[in-house]
């Protein structure tokens, strides 16, 4: 039988969610991607399914399931050896619901996949990436919430567009929380800048510019290196940047391809949730700070006079 | 109104934390394990609301017979009663494996709202409460930053793009963010309580469980642990003679980001 890979993708404004389109990436070197859309998802999603790579596209029979349970009667009928979701709070929390019903394996905040003749393996990083593991099921799927890399995904070139296989699915009655007030909050960042979990470059400010002047740098040199903003947990306590900012240990794990840390001393709390950056850069004015033990580029100095330099440095386009 | 606390024991995220790399399980010995700061949050906000519907507090844990100690710094704070759920069976139990058991435990205790953090700091997995949702049929309110109880319903709020407001009738689960309050400072009458307090320890018989059950399901487990690699220090200029800016630029530029 050939080995397959069950990939859960949500929707986002009646098209593949990107996010999740990023995990059929990742599935794909390690079989045959079979990719569950929502049981409403439009027949455009067929052509762009097929454009990725993937191999059957199915959704449950009844437009408005619960995702547990259309998962977990797509997993019945496909069989996978592995079922992937992405890692976020409602991956997990469904990869949790999922494992828990079927009884199944589960490996959650896993950064790759590969597989051996015996199954699909999950691979982790541990106590805020100073050990690597690797980890498969003694049975059965592995269930994974994969953090996949914000690299572009590659299409295959045109493909003719799947069928989507319509499957049967009970819903199993459950007890839930009702919603009952959902109101925008207030202070969002603004939709231009990337997110944070998922950008390429982060730049990141911690006591050390903790203020809106500092504040101010920090966005501004994101926006030259059109990355997202970050924040150390002192800078969050302080009040200079709100939680969802937060980089650490009890804030946001990280992965950027580069990271630009200003007036943060490199605690292990906040190197926690970064240091497996594919570049470190460092600005602070305390020379002994532990982030320049582990930045492949620092500068001490004071944030305020060296980030305005670097920012006009940026600027300047050499001419071609 | 009788309030459940899970509390989880980890290595201190203070301290070095390290992995056996020939068992892949913690190494007990190399920094001191204290109360999860999440769980110790949840036990704050049960302890509040407790005293405000003159409910009643129990910790629940599930770890090594050492994890006892953490369990009598609960009940300093003032928990009621503490449970370890501790058997030699359930030593490097998987995610599954440890909801199948606090599940088997909670079965067994009495309850109306069962809190937890919702993130520890050691696995940070946050799928816990969606496990045990799943299996004991609760509602669950998860990644709560504020949360209010009346004598039938649980209700919190969770900040994002969207502030949502939920809630759930009594029996419940909530998980419970870092905005929660800092935990209290046990006191001298708590200390003492908890030096003579009696916690009740359960074994996988206890719960009805044996190696059978632990065999039987699908299980994940580590095929490898090695320490990464470790980051090295680079270049370091100090920013005077040397424009720091300009540099950065230049090595920034250097490496193709920018």
């Amino acid at each position: 039988m050939t080995s397959s890979t069950l990939v859960r993708i949500r929707l986002a404004d009646g098209a593949l969610n990107e996010r999740d389109v990023q995990l059929i990436r990742d599935a794909r070197a390690v079989g045959e991607v079979i990719a569950l859309v929502p049981g409403d998802a439009p027949p455009s999603v067929a052509a762009h399914a097929a454009r990725l790579g993937v191999a059957r596209l199915i959704a449950a029979d009844r437009a408005q399931i619960a995702a547990v349970d259309a998962l977990a009667a797509a997993m019945l009928l496909v069989e996978p050896d592995a079922v992937v979701l992405a890692d976020d709070a409602d991956g997990r929390e469904l990869a949790g619901r999922l494992a828990a019903r079927s009884r199944s394996a589960l490996a959650v905040g896993v950064h790759a996949i590969s597989r051996d003749p015996e199954g699909v393996i999950a691979h982790h990083t541990a106590f805020g990436g100073t050990f690597e593991t690797t980890s498969a099921a003694t049975t059965g799927a592995l269930i994974v919430t994969l953090f996949a890399s914000p690299v572009p995904i590659e299409t295959v070139g045109e493909a003719e567009p799947l069928p989507i296989e319509r499957f049967a699915a009970t819903e199993v009655p459950r007890r839930e929380p009702q919603e009952i007030a959902r109101v925008r909050a207030e202070i969002a960042d603004r939709s231009d800048r990337p997110d944070l979990r998922t950008a390429r470059v982060v730049v990141a400010g911690g006591r050390g510019v903790g203020s809106p002047v500092g504040f101010a740098l920090i966005e501004k040199l994101a926006d030259v290196l059109g990355g997202a903003i970050g924040a150390s947990r002192a800078a969050v306590d302080d009040g200079h940047a709100p939680h969802s900012l937060q980089v650490g240990q009890t804030g946001v794990a990280v992965s950027p391809d580069l990271y630009v840390a200003v007036g943060i001393s490199g605690a292990a709390q906040h190197l926690a949730g970064m240091r497996t950056s594919g570049t470190i850069v460092a600005v602070n004015s305390d020379p002994d700070a532990p982030i320049f033990d582990v930045a492949d580029f620092g500068v001490v100095g004071d944030a305020f006079a060296v980030l305005p330099s670097l920012i006009a440095a940026l600027a300047d386009e050499p001419d071609r | 109104m009788r309030i459940l606390v899970l509390v989880k024991e980890v290595p201190d995220t203070y301290g070095e934390r390290r992995l056996d790399l020939e068992t892949g399980l913690t190494e007990r010995g190399a920094s001191s394990s204290v109360i999860d700061e999440p769980s110790a949050r949840a036990l704050e906000a049960a302890l509040t609301l407790a005293a405000e519907h003159e409910g009643s507090v129990a910790v629940l844990a599930m770890g090594p017979a050492s994890a006892e100690g953490s369990l009598r710094k609960c009940i300093a704070m003032g928990a009621g009663s503490a449970t370890l759920v501790s058997d030699p069976l359930f030593v490097g139990a998987d995610l599954t494996l440890t909801a199948q058991v606090l599940a088997a435990a909670l079965a067994r205790l009495e309850h109306d709202l069962v809190l937890m953090g919702a993130a520890s700091t050691d696995g940070a997995t946050a799928v816990l409460g969606a496990m045990l949702s799943e299996l004991l049929d609760l509602p669950l309110l998860s990644r709560i930053d504020e949360l209010e109880l009346t004598a039938h319903d649980v209700c919190g709020r969770r900040y994002g793009d969207d502030i949502v407001a939920l809630r759930a009738h009594l029996p419940a689960i909530a998980s419970v963010t870092e905005r929660l309050p800092d935990p209290r400072m046990p006191g001298i009458r708590g200390i003492l309580a908890a030096k003579s307090a009696e916690i009740s320890v359960l074994s996988a018989r206890d719960l009805g469980l044996d190696e059978a059950f632990v065999l039987a399901d699908a299980r994940s487990i580590l095929l490898s642990v090695s320490p990464a690699g470790a980051r090295q220090a680079g270049t370091v200029v100090v920013d005077g003679a040397t424009d720091g800016g300009t540099a950065i630029a230049d090595f920034l530029r250097s490496k193709g980001l920018a």
